[in-house]
């Protein structure tokens, strides 16, 4: 049962959106997980909070979990054993767990990839590096580890690969990203699964060489079992050749990279220049890969494109309303129509205030009210003028449909969470630059029509 | 969080710099809500918008101190003042002009004014929409609705033209201000062809024939 005093309400709840615990709870449709989505936003990037927004829905998302042993496997590195209830769903091999622990009377909630499961005496393990500045790692990694007060989800993930299948599986793993490998590779050392798996384990540093005694061990137990270390600190880093090479070994196989973003990002690019297909590449980006919820009503964007194209092709052809050409050559329509733009800017940053703030703005429903109000742009443009005009008012136009369309066009339409991820982040900042270089043309546009 | 603040910074940088180039004279012609007349495309911004007398806060107080009704202050606009008649008739005012703007201010005109307001210039030459003329070709009844000449010279009558509203003809054998050097024609098949006249009134060629008084180069400062 969730306790208003186990959270802060004004801690982020989504980080990816910057909503916050309030707003979630101040929003009157949350019967379901899509309910709150749907109307804040969050759990639309990376789905790392969707647990915690399960909660927020009354779902009893949390086993009570107990950390039983703790090894170190390399510096600042230690393989956790948690104990957990018997009605925990089995993992698949790769898939995650998150994991809350209850620090300073607060809850705080981590992922991690579960390495291994043992079903006589149910237990997972989690291989946890210690961070320099890490609250949770470094919480867990102190001592008393029995008293500590820990609760876990259910796995999640999707299943990516099949174990029984008979085609090579090469593990790129950049430092700590090396436990999905480990997972897979503890699942078949269990399973009858000839599958081979090759690990190219890429470390900066000694120190990140880790489980090494362990996996000497399988390698001499199994040949279908074989890994290469690259240590980036004596040679460069990977290269395209290095993959290249790679990739040329193993003709049909199936690739799963895992470790920071631009390793992801750089690995795949790499992979993919060397004529491998998309198809044979996973990765594991430590994000959750929940349930996929194409959430973004298209129903918005197709209202927003048919507004914008009427708008185009009643300036191209000059396909104009009598009366609205001689109302809005009246200087007080001007004015006060112009007003009315500004005043629709002005809730349209009531979001990001939101977001911004300690304290959210009594209005927590802002999301849904943003994209409506977003969607409607070209017609209340079209009630201050017809024309995309000349000159700077021609810039000012460009700059605020450009605002539009960007939009419109957000990340909530890529059903992939890998790619939706690496969209926002783009989308995100584009679209509040526009913005504010939007607000800017208006106030030069203000200046102009006062001034002259 | 710190993200986005990197992204408000970014965004700010950025509208600064557009203000900061907004602010440069060289794009002034850039500040153009509409494209200039034809004729008047060298001339530059200052040639018509005339700075309004006081600084910034002063002409700010006046107009707040109006609007609010507080006390009652100089009639001043905010940064520039809005182009009168004298803006315009500084460079073309000419003694022997067939409708001084003067004119439509007398009484008889009242009505007239209060409908198109042909004593101020733009009424009719309403600047950076791209045309020498503004208004609707059928101004001239609002003046010459009742006319009756005791000797018309015309085959096809001045009545018979007026009573079949045919109002778009005046400007096919009337130079408006008398600037050209323009015989009247009499005879329909002497007249300036339709659309010759409405590409010239746009920002066409001029089918009148020899400017008589050329516009100055810069405003009177008299």
């Amino acid at each position: 049962m969730l306790k208003n005093s186990d959270y802060d309400s004004y801690d982020i709840i989504c980080h990816c959106m910057q909503i916050k615990r309030c707003e979630v709870l101040g929003n009157k449709k949350q019967d379901t997980l899509k309910d709150i989505m749907c109307s804040t936003g969050a759990g639309t990037v990376c789905s790392l909070c969707r647990p915690l927004l399960s909660e927020v829905t009354g779902q009893n998302v949390w086993l009570d979990a107990k950390i039983i042993a703790s090894t170190d496997v390399g510096k600042d590195i230690s393989l956790f054993t948690l104990e957990i209830p018997r009605n925990m769903q089995v993992p698949y091999p790769g898939q995650h767990l998150v994991i809350q622990g209850y620090i300073d009377n607060r809850w705080e909630t981590r992922r991690y990839t579960i390495v291994s499961y043992e079903d006589t005496i149910p237990s997972i393990k989690l291989m946890i590096k210690k961070e320099e500045k890490g609250l949770f790692s470094t919480w867990l990694h102190d001592e008393n580890i029995v008293e500590k007060r820990i609760r876990v989800s259910q796995p999640v993930g999707k299943k990516k690969l099949n174990l029984a299948d008979t085609k090579p599986l090469v593990c790129v793993a950049g430092g700590i990203g090396i436990t999905p490998a480990l997972s897979f590779i503890e699942s078949l050392m269990k399973s009858e699964h000839a599958r081979p798996i090759h690990l190219l384990h890429s470390i900066s540093n000694d120190s990140q060489s880790i489980y090494t005694e362990k996996l000497d061990n399988y390698i001499s137990k199994n040949p279908l079992f074989s890994m290469s270390i690259h240590d980036s600190s004596s040679k460069n880093r990977l290269t395209k050749n290095d993959m290249k090479a790679l990739s040329n070994k193993y003709e049909s196989c199936d690739f799963h990279i895992c470790g920071s973003s631009t390793f992801i990002n750089t690995i795949r690019k790499y992979l993919l220049s060397s004529g491998r297909k998309e198809d044979e590449i996973h990765s594991d980006s430590f994000a959750l890969t929940g349930k996929d919820t194409h959430l973004f009503s298209l129903k918005y964007t197709y209202v927003g494109i048919v507004l914008f194209c009427i708008f185009l092709f009643q300036d191209i052809f000059n396909i104009k309303i009598e009366y609205l050409e001689i109302l809005q050559n009246n200087e007080t329509y001007k004015i006060y129509s112009g007003l009315f733009v500004l005043f629709f800017i002005v809730l349209q940053f009531i979001r990001p205030y939101n977001k911004a703030s300690e304290k959210p703005h009594f209005i927590t429903n802002t999301y849904k009210v943003h994209k409506f109000l977003g969607v409607l742009s070209p017609l209340i443009f079209y009630i201050h003028s017809t024309t995309f005009g000349v000159g700077y008012l021609l810039f000012l136009s460009v700059i605020y449909f450009s605002n539009f369309l960007i939009g419109i066009f957000n990340h909530e339409r890529i059903t992939n969470i890998q790619r939706r991820t690496t969209y926002y982040k783009i989308w995100l900042p584009t679209h509040i630059i526009f913005s504010m270089l939007s607000v800017t043309m208006i106030a030069i546009h203000i200046y102009i029509v006062g001034a002259y | 969080m710190i993200r986005r603040k990197k992204i408000y910074g970014i965004g700010l940088i950025l509208s600064v710099m557009l203000l900061v180039l907004f602010s440069v004279k060289e794009v002034d012609t850039f500040k153009m809500p509409g494209t200039i007349m034809p004729g008047h495309e060298k001339l530059a911004c200052k040639a018509c918008h005339v700075k309004e007398k006081g600084s910034i806060r002063q002409q700010l107080q006046s107009n707040v101190m109006n609007w609010l009704d507080i006390k009652k202050m100089d009639d001043v606009t905010f940064m520039y003042k809005v182009p009168q008649n004298n803006d315009c008739l500084s460079c073309h005012r000419r003694e022997d002009d067939n409708h001084p703007v003067y004119r439509f201010k007398e009484p008889k005109y009242k009505k007239v004014r209060e409908k198109i307001h042909p004593e101020n210039c733009v009424s009719c030459h309403n600047e950076h929409e791209g045309s020498r003329v503004t208004i609707a070709f059928d101004y001239c009844k609002n003046c010459h609705e009742n006319l009756v000449l005791k000797k018309d010279p015309l085959k096809v009558s001045h009545k018979v033209l007026i009573e079949g509203k045919k109002w778009s003809t005046c400007l096919r054998c009337h130079d408006f201000h008398g600037n050209h050097d323009f015989k009247v024609p009499v005879e329909e098949k002497n007249m300036i062809d339709q659309s010759t006249l409405k590409h010239y009134l746009d920002n066409g060629k001029n089918p009148y024939g020899k400017i008589l008084t050329k516009a100055k180069e810069s405003r009177d400062e008299n």
